[in-house]
């Protein structure tokens, strides 16, 4: 149960980061366009279950990342369009930047060799 | 911030439930819609559109639980549900309901007036200055009444010549106190008012009972051992209860001459609010009188 939990948080963490920036780039959209983008990116993570998108989506308004409003879809369809906030853009910067450096140690990590240490 | 944020704003989505099960619905609709379009155009027949659209999407009802999980604060409301359901529940069998309500007020009432003893007999310290520095000369619990004493007991009670003699060739204590085995109710009146007699408790102390105590006066003073000596004018020292509840605080107190059983005596001051004398009594002294003033009968 728990390591079943951890794993989720960390692929919800990535998820998060991943919905900040395709709103950063891409500027408003709705959930369906979302799901696609990072479908398009990132393939594997949400090949299966685009829904588990929605609570995520739930979770970030609620932190004042992201607000979110009624509009009408490309083709004619009701769609809610998430936008990202000043807050949220401040969010993803912070994010990124620990991202960045928890991967730069990552691979320096992963760079070292056994006669690099002797 | 963001965590109180996240939560005022689940607090107040509690509020609004009906509305955001609405959005997601919708929401939901809306996405399968637009992916079952993409279907379509990508060639597939629209009952096959629509079929790959939703098994895409994953499983709906599992997302909707989780979103109500992310929305509301699922604690509170299960917590609420469980209240309701147990209410109903004892609502429906009032015999075993007043049988628990009873059996809880009891014990807790039990409890709490045992407890309530037992911090005031033995957690609080006393009110004296050290207390863990204070001994009662004697072997028995039998103490300090006229009952407790008896050939078999020894130490029970003391004469004055014993104490006197313990007092001045004892070393090892800084101070020896003694004090009158049992009470005295005294008919006390003041002094130049034409009141009826009342009936006090008071007790007689040696004149270094309470420098032993280590308590200092709360007004006026307390007695010292040059008022313990067989010429010196009776002084006496009330309690801070008579003081305040008979005579209202009264500062003229201190000076003014009260009779006590027909023996004029001069009180010099007031005990302080916690002190009610060297033992557990259900009355305890409103005068405390030098040992030396004391009736030889």
């Amino acid at each position: 149960m728990d390591e079943k939990k951890e794993k989720k948080d960390v692929l919800q963490g990535t998820l998060a980061l991943m919905v900040l920036k395709t709103l950063d780039v891409l500027g408003p959209m709705h959930g369906y366009r979302i799901a696609r983008r990072i479908e398009q990116i990132s393939g594997a993570l949400l090949a299966v279950n685009q829904g588990t998108l929605y609570p995520l989506l739930l979770k970030l308004e609620q932190e004042g990342s992201i607000t979110s409003e009624w509009g009408a879809s490309e083709n004619n369809r009701k769609a809610r369009f998430y936008r990202l906030t000043r807050q949220g853009r401040k969010q993803l910067q912070a994010e990124k930047r620990e991202w960045d450096e928890t991967t730069a140690i990552i691979a320096r990590f992963f760079a070292v060799r056994a006669e690099d240490l002797k | 911030m963001k965590k109180l944020r996240r939560f005022v704003s689940r607090l107040t989505s509690w509020a609004r439930t009906d509305r955001d099960e609405d959005r997601l619905r919708a929401e939901i609709e809306g996405h399968i819609a637009l992916q079952a379009d993409d279907n379509i155009r990508a060639g597939l027949s629209p009952e096959e559109a629509r079929r790959q659209a939703l098994l895409k999407f994953g499983a709906v009802e599992a997302i909707k639980e989780d979103y109500r999980d992310q929305r509301g604060l699922p604690f509170l409301e299960a917590l609420l549900h469980d209240t309701r359901y147990a209410l109903r529940r004892l609502r429906k069998s009032p015999a075993f309901t007043v049988t628990v309500i009873f059996t809880l007020a009891l014990g807790i009432g039990a409890t709490t007036s045992i407890f309530t003893l037992v911090q005031a007999v033995l957690m609080k310290s006393l009110p004296v200055a050290n207390p863990d520095e204070l001994y009662r000369v004697g072997k028995d619990a039998r103490c300090c009444y006229w009952g407790g004493y008896s050939q078999e007991n020894e130490f029970s009670i003391f004469s004055y010549d014993l104490y006197e003699q313990f007092r001045d060739h004892t070393q090892g204590f800084m101070e020896l106190a003694a004090f009158q085995a049992g009470g005295t109710l005294f008919g006390v009146r003041r002094s130049g008012i034409a009141e009826a007699a009342q009936g006090y408790p008071g007790e007689f102390v040696s004149g270094n009972y309470f420098t032993m105590f280590g308590i200092s006066a709360y007004a006026g003073r307390l007695l010292t051992a040059k008022d313990d000596q067989a010429n010196s004018p009776p002084v006496a020292v009330m309690s801070y209860r008579l003081w305040q509840q008979r005579y209202g605080s009264d500062t003229s107190i201190i000076g003014a001459v009260f009779s006590l059983d027909n023996k004029p005596y001069t009180v010099v001051g007031i005990t302080p609010p916690g002190f009610y004398g060297d033992k557990l009594r259900a009355i305890p002294p409103d005068f405390f009188l030098p040992l030396a003033t004391a009736p030889l009968t």
